[in-house]
């Protein structure tokens, strides 16, 4: 260990005597970086972890004044033009990593010990800036009740007209006209009973929609630009038992076994009592190997419909695997 | 040392040069022996055999179109085999002609001259002034290009002043110019663009200063997209009238062509301060035949070039929006944005610029901030108290072919120079002895079309299978934007490495075909890491796209528009979804470029409404 550092201590000094363009003091503070190479970006840059990205960005300046190889333009620099290469680059790995947010979080996330310091450091600061925002928030409310403004008599006048486009059935322009009557009056959130009205009327239309292009699809047989409709309508309107039923048939036909049972399986949830639903569930769940289930479903549609041939020859067939 | 040589800083425009020095701490415009700080970048040769610099030739271009070189920036450091220089050729009233290494050279008078040539006689055109001016010779030089030329390009005008005895002790960009010199004037803080539209390029780039400091932190831009264009337009739309009128084709005839120009050009400058103006070309034409010569006679307004004009001035701004993207800054926390280049002061250009991003600074020469941050830099190199530093970046992006045809990227643009990367590779044949390293720049995932800055080869390596050879490939741009490029075989440490100096003079398909003759000799990138990178990459974006369609749709949901966009991009994300387990670098990358246009759009028209609505 003492060798060790006997022997850096004198390549330092043989650095020292190197002949250069170079005032002592600023060998020394050139040695001093590079010794420090090995220390983490917060650190090279002589920031604590979690400093902000204009601190960063000072930093980094800062220390360029004093380490950018162009400050010493057309000077001997003999052993030290490598080393202030060497500097400023990781200089500028460390700006460009803890500046880019992505490549921060990857860096921190890579190096465990720094992100628990940065996020102590952290809610130091968050407490201001919730502060803040409160105090905005809380102006922006008061300015848009007073009465100068008369915000709030203008979203209600929006208000009021986007209910008269609901009842002649336009739900786009309502909810546009709510949304800037949103806008004019944030805190008091104007004509949400209107909106979630206009929200369902809307997608009533949107499911409309999707069911005609799932119909259009399927006559095609274009069987995956069906699907892609059902899904969406399960995405609107989670209870429709048709866009699960007929989005499993269609996958089921083409193949798609494990993506079609999760689509049964709702179906049977929506309509318990639903006897082709049990029945397609069954089937699925039989083919994909989970025979117990595929019993258990089969029955429970035999259990409804007692002569139903389609179940009770999936049942037979199922006995004797 | 404290009274050190004059440094220059040169301008070396499309169209016009401009010299300027720092004396005594301020930065000012050397003017030329005409008393003018442009100087015309034109050089012609007369019948006589007389060289012609600057005025004197711009003077004489119309009764000596042939033999009058300008807009050879366009030209330089560009392949002969080129599409742009092919297309150059049909325009141009003087001869191209093929050089050795597929170079460009320009027919003058009984010598076909290099463009290096034709730019150094314009600088040594302008050393001259600035000697006259200082009673001293002037051997060193900074000097400009646009932001967007390539590694070729700036070592043709590196060669330029070479030739024209000047040391050239730095190439820097002329946005960065700029920024440097309204920033030293005014001691700027924050974050500035330059919005750069000059004779033939549109170069735009994004600059944080503090206290001296300034850090390039994007740049980008366009090498076909200038003034040019829109003389061009008026042109043809005088050409047309001027058909419809007598059935003559008038870009036929050199001459007349020449004056076309020159008016097109006037034209255009004095609508940018009054509305309308006359364009009066007697005898411009004289059929064939011995009837009377024909005269043109028309008049342009605003509105009209406004009209012929419009969508390349909005192009412009797409541009620069684009720019600002890729540097993840907002038009909103834009300190300041300055207009350079002649273009800039279009009353269209600026109104354009305002509307999309904020109010132009003022109090900018358009023309002569470039070189005065040009001189600014070369006092800042050689004074060592200077409080100027400039933190520069890579244009373009530098990488290797991989086997495949493919490119591996090692630094990307818009990097902070001096820099350098180190990379694994490993050999993609069974008993691969030699390896093939083809240093590209440029941002195509396809290999050929990017431009090879050139080429190496490693040998002896160890016979065994494909994969198990690593090489170690060492990529280093130093200060002075030099590129060097090194391999290393891992296990022997034997080495090789080129310092690229000048562009291998290829085309597109040459090269195409030497990368198909040598896939035998490919290096390969560890694929399933590349893979793995490009598909966390589209993950990335499709969360993003994702992620703002809520908002796209409550805001834009109702009109045509948008209803269109949202169905689209809905499209993507599903196709792109399907994309994600492919193990195609090249169809991963398209669907990352698609979702990115599309998240682009999205911010767009978000940042638009919701601009609106305040």
């Amino acid at each position: 260990m003492r060798g060790e550092n006997e022997a850096s201590k004198d390549s330092e000094e043989a650095a020292l005597a190197e002949e250069v363009d170079l005032p002592t003091e600023r060998k020394k503070e050139i040695l001093a970086r590079e010794a420090a190479l090995g220390l983490d970006h917060y650190a090279f840059l002589g920031l604590k972890p979690g400093a902000t990205v204009k601190e960063i960005s000072g930093a980094y300046h800062e220390a360029s004044r004093v380490f950018h190889p162009d400050r010493y333009f057309g000077k001997q620099l003999g052993s030290y033009q490598g080393r202030l290469e060497r500097i400023f680059r990781r200089l500028a790995e460390a700006h460009s990593t803890l500046s880019d947010e992505g490549k921060r979080d990857a860096y921190l996330k890579a190096n465990p010990r720094l992100r628990v310091a940065a996020a102590a450091s952290g809610p130091a600061r968050a407490p201001g800036n919730a502060d803040d925002a409160a105090r905005q928030a809380e102006r922006r409310a008061r300015l848009a009740r007073h009465p100068y403004l008369a915000r709030g008599a203008k979203a209600k006048t929006l208000v009021d007209e986007a209910r008269s486009q609901l009842v002649t059935g336009t739900p786009e322009r309502a909810l546009g006209l709510l949304h800037m009557a949103n806008k004019l009056d944030p805190s008091h959130n104007p004509g949400a009973a209107v909106r979630s009205e206009a929200q369902a009327q809307k997608n009533v239309e949107r499911v409309k929609a999707e069911f005609e292009k799932a119909r259009e699809a399927t006559a095609l047989g274009d069987a995956a630009a069906a699907v892609t409709a059902y899904r969406a309508i399960l995405a609107l309107d989670p209870a429709s038992h048709e866009a699960a039923l007929s989005a499993a048939q269609l996958l089921a036909r083409s193949g798609g076994l494990a993506e079609a049972r999760p689509l049964a399986q709702t179906a049977v949830q929506l309509k318990p009592d639903h006897v082709q639903s049990l029945v397609l569930l069954g089937n699925l769940c039989g083919q994909l190997g989970m025979t117990k289930l595929a019993k258990r479903h089969l029955e429970a549609a035999l259990e409804r419909e007692p002569d139903n041939a389609e179940a009770k020859q999936l049942l037979k067939k199922l006995r004797w695997v | 040392m404290a009274d050190h040589e004059p440094v220059i800083g040169i301008d070396l425009g499309t169209t016009n040069s401009v010299v300027a020095i720092v004396q005594g701490g301020q930065p000012q415009v050397i003017k030329n022996r005409t008393g003018q700080a442009l100087t015309p970048s034109m050089v012609a040769v007369t019948a006589g055999g007389k060289r012609l610099v600057g005025h004197l030739a711009k003077r004489q271009a119309i009764t000596n179109p042939e033999n009058t070189v300008y807009a050879s920036k366009r030209l330089i450091g560009r392949k002969y085999s080129s599409a742009q220089i092919q297309k150059a050729r049909e325009v141009l009233p003087y001869h191209l002609v093929c050089g050795e290494h597929d170079d460009v050279r320009v027919q003058l008078g009984d010598r076909p001259v290099s463009l290096p040539e034709v730019s150094a006689a314009v600088l040594q055109e302008l050393r001259k002034d600035a000697e006259a001016l200082l009673g001293r010779t002037v051997t060193k030089a900074v000097v400009t290009v646009p932001a967007y030329f390539n590694d070729g390009q700036r070592q043709a005008t590196k060669d330029a002043g070479r030739i024209a005895g000047l040391d050239v002790l730095r190439i820097i960009n002329e946005p960065t110019a700029a920024a440097l010199a309204y920033g030293f004037a005014r001691n700027v803080n924050g974050k500035i663009a330059v919005f750069d539209l000059g004779g033939g390029t549109l170069d735009v780039s994004v600059l944080d200063v503090s206290k001296g400091v300034f850090e390039v932190v994007a740049t980008g831009g366009d090498t076909y997209l200038g003034g040019e264009d829109f003389d061009n337009r008026i042109i043809e739309w005088l050409v047309m009238a001027f058909a419809k009128e007598h059935g003559v084709d008038l870009r036929k005839d050199r001459m007349a062509l020449q004056r076309l120009k020159d008016a097109a050009e006037r034209a255009k400058m004095e609508l940018s301060t009054v509305q309308e103006t006359a364009i009066n070309l007697p005898f411009l034409y004289t059929p064939t035949g011995g009837t009377s010569a024909l005269h043109l006679q028309a008049s342009l307004s605003r509105t009209k070039l406004e009209e012929l004009t419009r969508d390349l001035a909005e192009r412009t701004v797409q541009i620069a929006e684009q720019v600002l993207g890729e540097a993840k800054v907002k038009a909103s926390e834009l300190k300041e944005i300055i207009l350079v280049g002649g273009m800039t002061r279009m009353p269209m250009v600026q109104a354009l610029v305002q509307r999309h991003f904020k109010e132009p600074s003022k109090g900018v020469h358009p023309e002569e901030v470039v070189a005065l941050g040009a001189a600014i830099q070369a006092d800042a190199l050689l004074r060592p108290d200077s409080q100027v530093l400039l933190l520069d970046v890579t244009p373009q992006s530098l990488g290797v072919a991989i086997a495949g045809g493919y490119t591996r990227r090692l630094i990307g643009k818009n990097t902070t120079v001096p820099t350098s990367v180190t990379e694994t590779f490993h050999t993609s044949r069974d008993g691969q002895t030699t390896v093939k390293i083809m240093v590209l720049q440029g941002e195509s995932d396809i290999a050929h079309q990017n431009e090879l800055l050139g080429e190496f080869i490693l040998s002896g390596l160890r016979l065994a299978p494909r994969g198990e050879v690593e090489i170690d490939v060492t990529f280093d741009i130093n200060a002075e934007g030099i590129v060097s490029v090194s391999a290393r075989d891992r296990e022997t440490g034997v080495q090789q490495s080129i310092i690229v100096t000048a562009s291998g003079g290829l085309t597109d398909n040459e090269l195409k075909e030497i990368l198909e003759d040598q896939e035998d000799f490919m290096i390969e990138a560890h694929t399933s890491t590349e893979v793995a990178f490009k598909r966390t990459a589209l993950e990335a974006a499709a969360k993003e796209v994702e992620a703002l369609m809520p908002q796209v749709r409550q805001l834009a949901g109702s009109s045509d528009f948008g209803r269109d966009a949202l169905r689209k991009a809905e499209g993507i994300l599903v196709s792109s979804r399907g994309a994600l387990r492919s193990e195609d670098i090249i169809l991963l990358a398209d669907w990352i470029d698609q979702l990115e246009k599309t998240r682009t759009l999205f911010v767009g028209v978000l940042e638009r409404l919701g601009a609106k609505e305040k």
